[in-house]
């Protein structure tokens, strides 16, 4: 005899919904009331499995159960005992469980990841409703900057707040609502403050644009830039967001990601006004920044006149 | 923003196929009556019939001249017909009576005029008038207005308009759709003139008979086949040269406007130049104050019902905020440098996209972005649009642009107008 553990799956993926332990090295389980562990899923019969452990050995045994009892998804045993190790997981009607014995390793100590521990310091409503009220108030303030005098009050001011909220609430829906899925909790706390962060970086980015995109000279590459910025920001809110709900995320799941982002990228890149439809007018890289000059002395331009002429007659006459 | 209301201030000519109905107000004279009954009967409707549906497409008018007998109209009646001959065909009446098919003996795009030819040259009554015509004198336009049947009007001779030898005769009369290409005679019953576009209340235009002899004259001595495509080509690139090097060579004068000194006058014949302002008011959302002085080249070349050319423009523009930072004053001054609203619009099937180069360059002393942008056209290779785009770089809260448009040419001539241009400028503040 020795501790039997059982750990409880979640139905989709691979987290512990809830563990039981039992020092007798022994238990019974199904759906009847006898059982060590009762289960509510109707796939299982009233007394479906028995484990046992003896001299650091698992018993697994079916008792005549009408849908059978699977070892780490192979062929389902009836009214059979078979062998089985710590770490197996054992697949009954629609339930997951794991056997776990006392020697079962584990992963070394994590140091405390100080992201970790600040995006949970986010899910605290105060520091929410905070950050929220900031990162509005300046989503404002540059809006203010934009138009500013009395009328920003009147016509503008309203019609900010909803686009926040109506912005905030799909954005925590949605993600909130994926991540639910996946995890059965939505974290939208937190979701609230990647929104807010993201709303920042945003606003951040115009600041610097005008800077980056005044040494641009070509529209194509431009256009380029603009949706890496995007593409950017994007995938960093979406990684922040799964990041709070999943302890540790490897190089696969920031991949699924990162192409949600670029479909979202490319969608908005190609269908902003303008592209892929004949345009007569001309479209030319046109931003400039305050205080910046070129540096180096540019040419006069007649020899710019001159320079362009050749490459940009298809025919010279 | 700073667009003037192109319909208000513009000098558009209207063809008169596109122009609408109004009353004329003239009773006719007992000269209008001599004239018309000797000489009606050498004016015709002329039509453009589509072959595929077996209808008329265009109509318009046009009249046998001596002393070849040949047909003559302006060229933007049977436009269609001389770009798709496979497509239309021309075909002449005399009241509901078909008279017979015509082909496209010569064509002057600029001067808008055609020469077309019949299996019949028939009695070729009208003579082209030689001598000179004095302000007041009546003249009589004939035509077939909105296919009514011919009529005959009556008008005053306003003298010429334009810079020769692309002038035209103004006439205070009322012209319609469906005149086009008709006769305007003066009391002698001798042909001064073909009608040919209007404008505002009763201003009409002629095209003076003298460009149609010289097209009659140089159709006869040369009569090889013609690529129509490469005479249009041609004589729109001569017009270019004769107005360009006029340009050049005319008086300019300059004055200050915002920081810059920039030319004020420069062929007032050929340029007109309007101004407006506006001042800062953030209750009104205006958060920069402009100063805006355009000159455009009122006239235009008919090439196409969808595509017209030979016009030049420019713009200078300066604009200054206090209530704006200088981030904020930068994006709209950037929008307003990219918003390339000043280059006529053209459509796809006439013209390819603009190709466009922009670079840091050095004027009058400053630093500027400049783009220089091409749309070239696709039936004529030798024509371009070109749009000149530029901005001063530095000053946080102040800005000028600049903006150059010719439509329908190619190098050297828009080089050598946008160095002459661009050379006169100076930075005075």
């Amino acid at each position: 005899m020795g501790r039997l553990i059982i750990e409880l799956l979640a139905s989709h993926g691979k987290s512990v919904e809830r563990r039981y332990i039992f020092e007798k090295g022994h238990a019974a389980i199904g759906r009847s009331y006898k059982n060590d562990v009762i289960l509510d899923d109707p796939f299982l019969s009233p007394e479906h499995l028995f484990i046992s452990v003896s001299d650091g050995s698992v018993q697994v045994t079916d008792l005549k159960s009408e849908n059978g009892t699977k070892i780490n998804g192979r062929a389902a045993i009836k009214d059979q005992t078979e062998k089985a190790a710590s770490g197996d997981q054992i697949t009954i009607g629609r339930t997951k469980l794991k056997i776990i014995l006392p020697g079962q390793p584990v992963a070394p100590a994590l140091s405390v990841d100080r992201f970790t521990t600040f995006l949970q310091s986010l899910g605290r409503w105060r520091v929410v409703i905070v950050f929220t009220l900031f990162a509005f108030g300046l989503d404002a303030w540059f809006s203010y900057l934009e138009s500013p005098g009395d009328r920003f009050w009147d016509k503008k001011f309203t019609g900010l707040l909803y686009a926040y909220i109506g912005g905030a609430c799909l954005y925590v829906g949605v993600v909130g609502g994926i991540i639910y899925a996946k995890t059965r909790k939505a974290y939208y706390k937190s979701h609230l403050a990647v929104f807010n962060a993201g709303m920042i970086l945003t606003l951040a980015y115009s600041i610097f644009k005008p800077f980056i995109f005044f040494w641009f000279f070509n529209n194509g590459l431009a256009l380029a830039l603009g949706a890496v910025a995007s593409f950017a920001i994007m995938l960093a809110m979406f990684w922040a967001s799964v990041r709070v709900s999943s302890d540790s995320m490897q190089r696969k799941d920031i991949a699924k990601l990162a192409f949600i982002a670029l479909i979202f990228t490319v969608m908005t890149t190609w269908s902003a006004p303008g592209q892929g439809q004949f345009s007569s007018k001309p479209s030319y890289p046109a931003m400039m920044a305050p205080w910046f000059q070129p540096l180096t002395q540019p040419l006069p331009v007649d020899a710019f006149l001159d320079e362009s002429r050749g490459k940009l007659f298809s025919q010279d006459d | 923003m700073k667009r003037f209301n192109k319909t208000a201030v513009n000098f558009l000519c209207f063809t008169l196929t596109l122009c609408c109905f109004t009353q004329a107000a003239w009773g006719l004279t007992a000269t209008a009556q001599k004239i018309y009954g000797q000489l009606h009967s050498s004016v015709y409707q002329i039509r453009v019939i589509d072959v595929n549906s077996g209808e008329k497409y265009v109509i318009g008018s046009g009249f046998r001249f001596a002393p070849q007998g040949n047909i003559a109209t302006n060229y933007h009646v049977i436009s269609d017909a001389a770009a798709k001959p496979e497509r239309y065909r021309i075909e002449y009446y005399q009241g509901s009576k078909k008279k017979g098919n015509l082909t496209l003996a010569a064509l002057d795009a600029v001067h808008d005029l055609a020469i077309l030819q019949g299996a019949d040259n028939g009695d070729a009554k009208l003579v082209l008038q030689t001598s000179a015509m004095a302000k007041g004198d009546p003249v009589f336009p004939m035509g077939n207005p909105l296919d009514l049947g011919m009529t005959i009007n009556e008008g005053i001779y306003n003298g010429l308009v334009g810079d020769s030898p692309y002038q035209r005769i103004l006439l205070s009369a009322s012209l319609n759709g469906g005149m086009s290409g008709g006769p305007a005679f003066n009391s002698a019953g001798e042909v001064i003139g073909v009608n040919v576009s209007i404008q505002g209340n009763d201003l009409s235009y002629l095209v003076p008979a003298t460009y149609l002899a010289q097209l009659a004259e140089k159709a006869n001595s040369d009569k090889r086949p013609q690529d129509w495509r490469q005479t249009i080509e041609d004589q729109v690139l001569k017009k270019y040269d004769h107005t360009i090097r006029n340009i050049l060579a005319g008086q300019w004068s300059f004055e200050k406007f915002g920081s810059l000194k920039v030319p004020k006058t420069i062929s007032a014949d050929t340029l007109k130049c309007w101004g407006q302002s506006r001042e800062e008011d953030t209750s009104k959302s205006h958060f920069y104050s402009y100063g805006y002085r355009s000159c455009e080249s009122g006239d235009s070349i008919y090439l196409s019902s969808s595509l017209r050319t030979g016009e030049i423009g420019f713009s200078f523009y300066w604009l200054k905020s206090v209530s704006l930072n200088p981030l904020e004053f930068y994006k709209k001054y950037s929008k307003q440098f990219g918003n390339a609203n000043e280059l006529p619009s053209a459509i796809e099937k006439d013209a390819e996209e603009p190709r466009c180069k922009t670079s840091f360059v050095t004027m009058a002393d400053h630093n500027w972005k400049a783009a220089y942008c091409v749309r070239p056209y696709k039936d004529y290779p030798g024509l371009n649009d070109i749009f000149l785009a530029l901005a001063v770089l530095g000053e946080p809260k102040r800005g000028h642009i600049i903006n150059v448009y010719l439509t329908g040419l190619g190098e050297p001539l828009a080089g050598l107008f946008l160095k002459k241009l661009l050379g006169g400028i100076k930075w005075v503040d």
